[in-house]
């Protein structure tokens, strides 16, 4: 058992067992350093052996030729959409009139460049006007199912798939309230057959994503051959209150606009031929955790004064997210035989700079690991339940993805929750 | 070991023969030895002692040898992996430090070499092996001590390597003073939990190479870690 947990399994490598055990045993007399304090090889491969199961458990658990059920939930592909308008974060400064150099800082130096949004119209001075509630949720309809239905014509197309194909929707948003919802919208703006299954995921925030994967991929399994779609689409500039604080700027600062759908199904049937293996990965499955705590750290909810919704971010934020990253990671990863070193691929949300960080360090990852995570989030800010599907995409498209690799998708929001799911290439 | 809250420490000892040119041999017994760390169980301490091999005085052999690049990138891989497993790594090495030795012990957070030993790059007819090591020179121990090594192509003896803070103790060539450099190392990770040793590690190899802005968030991040274990430890 020893040789397993030492040494290289060479005949050279006899000698050097000899030497170890002699010098490991020296410690051992020295001070019991092993609780077990061994006295002969045999005694101290006992303190091992622990290490001979975890690798033969490696071998088993981590070939790419195991074979999964064909029943899991598969995804087929993913496509993103923004609104027309784009602004660097310089731009919009000036664009808002923004002086106080506390407040350019927060939008200077919080790691993006750039976002997609749809700015108040001017009134008769030539300023931005104060936009309505109604105003704004009129926005949030017309954007949220113009990008929305932009997002699934591109998955369908990215999977060779038709719209008479999607059986199932749900559609994702948080920044504005609709009834009948965006799943309704998108089923008569697309042209969807009047028999797709729908459900709208409504006001859960960043997190909200997966939520709705979940419920996305136990329709799909339900249903093995037909084609479900899981639709986030996020009009933040709908979401914006100007009042000067920094309260609304640290928000102001931070969201963009943008949609992403992803194809989900299980089973056969699915995709074009084309379709590559390493790019329609299985959902094995998933975890969740509210930080109970934490549940008004993030909150979208009616400002009086402001006569509108308003977004709210606790300072704390990306410190809970980071204390509690682990514990939902590790859940995730419990039973499955897999260690965190073992994910390949991470898409985590581009919750903001300070919660990247906060999850790279309590999560152990580097800056390769989320390095879409960052880069999403400087080529379009927060977008929200969309974020990590954006990142995806860029994973996907890198090429670096290769058979049998794991990867973990990490989205967190209000609740102040974080949502968790493993896939498998 | 007992450590102050009276929990007792478990070694994870590897012997790693770096006398020879690279393999797949030498990169699963520094792969087993990283997945050994990080699989212990939390509930008590680890600690990872890495006793390497290095090639006697007059012993030479080439780094890496007849293989292709991706399995110097497997090799760099289980580097970086044993670099970030959260368990403190002790080292020490019987023989000279040369080559996959001395990557050993840079990836290492207390070094031991044998006082009429050598510590150096891997070097061919090309000039110093370009390795990671490289990187980690630059990173914990300045461009000075870099040059020296990887552009002149220097060694360095032991006291002198002691001197510019390679290696944490020289030695006598006996098993008494390795057992009690060892312990001296391990003493001074008694009171550390594996997993902040870890996350220290990252932050100093990450600050030269972050802007200071950019570098804030982890810290900040890193320290909430911490009072947050101080304020679970009251």
């Amino acid at each position: 058992m020893i040789t397993v947990a030492l040494l290289p399994l060479s005949s050279s490598a006899e000698l050097d067992k000899t030497t170890a055990w002699k010098r490991i045993a020296i410690i051992d007399r020295a001070r019991p350093y092993v609780s077990a304090s061994p006295q002969s090889p045999q005694e101290l491969s006992m303190t091992t052996m622990s290490t001979a199961r975890v690798e033969a458990l490696e071998q088993n658990l981590l070939g790419t030729d195991t074979q999964l059920p064909a029943t899991l939930p598969k995804l087929l592909g993913v496509a993103t959409a923004n609104p027309p308008d784009r602004y660097s974060q310089r731009e919009l400064v000036d664009l808002l009139k923004i002086t106080d150099p506390k407040i350019r800082g927060v939008f200077l130096n919080g790691g993006i460049e750039q976002r997609y949004l749809t700015l108040p119209p001017r009134g008769d001075d030539g300023e931005f006007r104060i936009e309505t509630q109604g105003e704004l949720l009129e926005k949030h309809r017309n954007q949220g199912v113009r990008t929305g239905a932009d997002a699934v014509r591109r998955c369908l197309r990215e999977i060779g798939r038709d719209l008479p194909d999607v059986r199932y929707l749900v559609a994702v948003t948080t920044t504005g309230f609709l009834t009948p919802g965006f799943s309704a919208l998108l089923i008569n703006e697309l042209g969807l057959d009047p028999d797709t299954a729908r459900l709208d995921v409504v006001g859960m925030g960043c997190n909200a994503g997966l939520n709705g994967l979940s419920a996305v991929a136990n329709w799909a399994s339900a249903h093995p051959g037909e084609l479900a779609l899981l639709v986030c689409s996020e009009a933040c500039s709908a979401a914006y209150v100007f009042d000067g604080t920094m309260r609304t700027a640290v928000v102001n600062s931070l969201f963009g606009d943008g949609a992403a759908a992803l194809a989900v199904q299980a089973g056969d049937g699915g995709g074009s031929a084309a379709m590559r293996e390493d790019r329609t990965p299985v959902l094995l499955t998933s975890s969740s955790y509210m930080i109970r705590h934490a549940v008004g750290a993030m909150r979208y909810d009616w400002d009086d004064d402001a006569g509108k919704f308003s977004f709210y971010l606790d300072k704390e934020v990306p410190y809970e997210v980071g204390a509690h990253a682990e514990i939902v990671i590790d859940k995730l990863l419990r039973g499955s035989g897999l260690r965190r070193k073992d994910i390949a691929h991470w898409t985590v949300h581009s919750g903001g700079k300070k919660v990247i960080d906060a999850v790279k360090i309590n999560l152990g990852l580097t800056s390769y690991d989320l390095r879409h995570t960052s880069s999403v989030m400087r080529d379009f800010g927060n977008l929200s339940s969309g974020s990590f599907l954006f990142s995806y995409q860029r994973l996907l498209a890198e090429g670096q993805v290769r058979p049998g690799d794991y990867g973990v998708l990490m989205t967190m929001g209000p609740g102040s929750q974080i949502e968790a799911a493993l896939l498998r290439f | 070991m007992t450590t102050s809250d009276g929990l007792t420490t478990n070694i994870l000892a590897a012997v790693i023969p770096a006398d020879r040119p690279l393999s797949t041999e030498l990169i699963d017994t520094v792969t087993a030895i990283a997945l050994r760390a990080e699989d212990a169980p939390q509930d008590r301490p680890h600690s990872v002692v890495l006793y390497i091999t290095g090639p006697q005085a007059g012993q030479d052999f080439s780094w890496p040898g007849s293989v292709d690049i991706g399995v110097v990138g497997k090799w760099e891989a289980a580097l970086r992996r044993l670099e970030q497993v959260p368990a403190p790594i002790v080292a020490t090495v019987d023989g000279d430090a040369y080559g996959p030795a001395a990557e050993l012990l840079l990836v290492s957070d207390y070094r031991i070499l044998r006082s009429g030993s050598i510590f150096g790059l891997a070097t061919s007819h090309g000039g110093t092996w370009p390795g990671m090591a490289l990187y980690r020179l630059v990173a914990r121990h300045g461009a000075g001590n870099a040059r020296t090594l990887a552009v002149q192509g220097r060694c360095l003896s032991a006291s002198q390597a002691l001197e510019q803070g390679l290696v944490d103790a020289s030695i006598d060539d006996d098993a008494q003073a390795e057992t009690q450099a060892v312990q001296a190392g391990l003493a001074l990770f008694e009171a550390s939990v594996g997993s902040e040793i870890a996350i220290r590690r990252r932050l100093v190899l990450d600050a030269t190479a972050t802007r200071f802005e950019d570098a804030l968030g982890a810290h900040l991040a890193a320290s909430d870690r911490t009072l947050r274990r101080l304020r679970s430890a009251l």
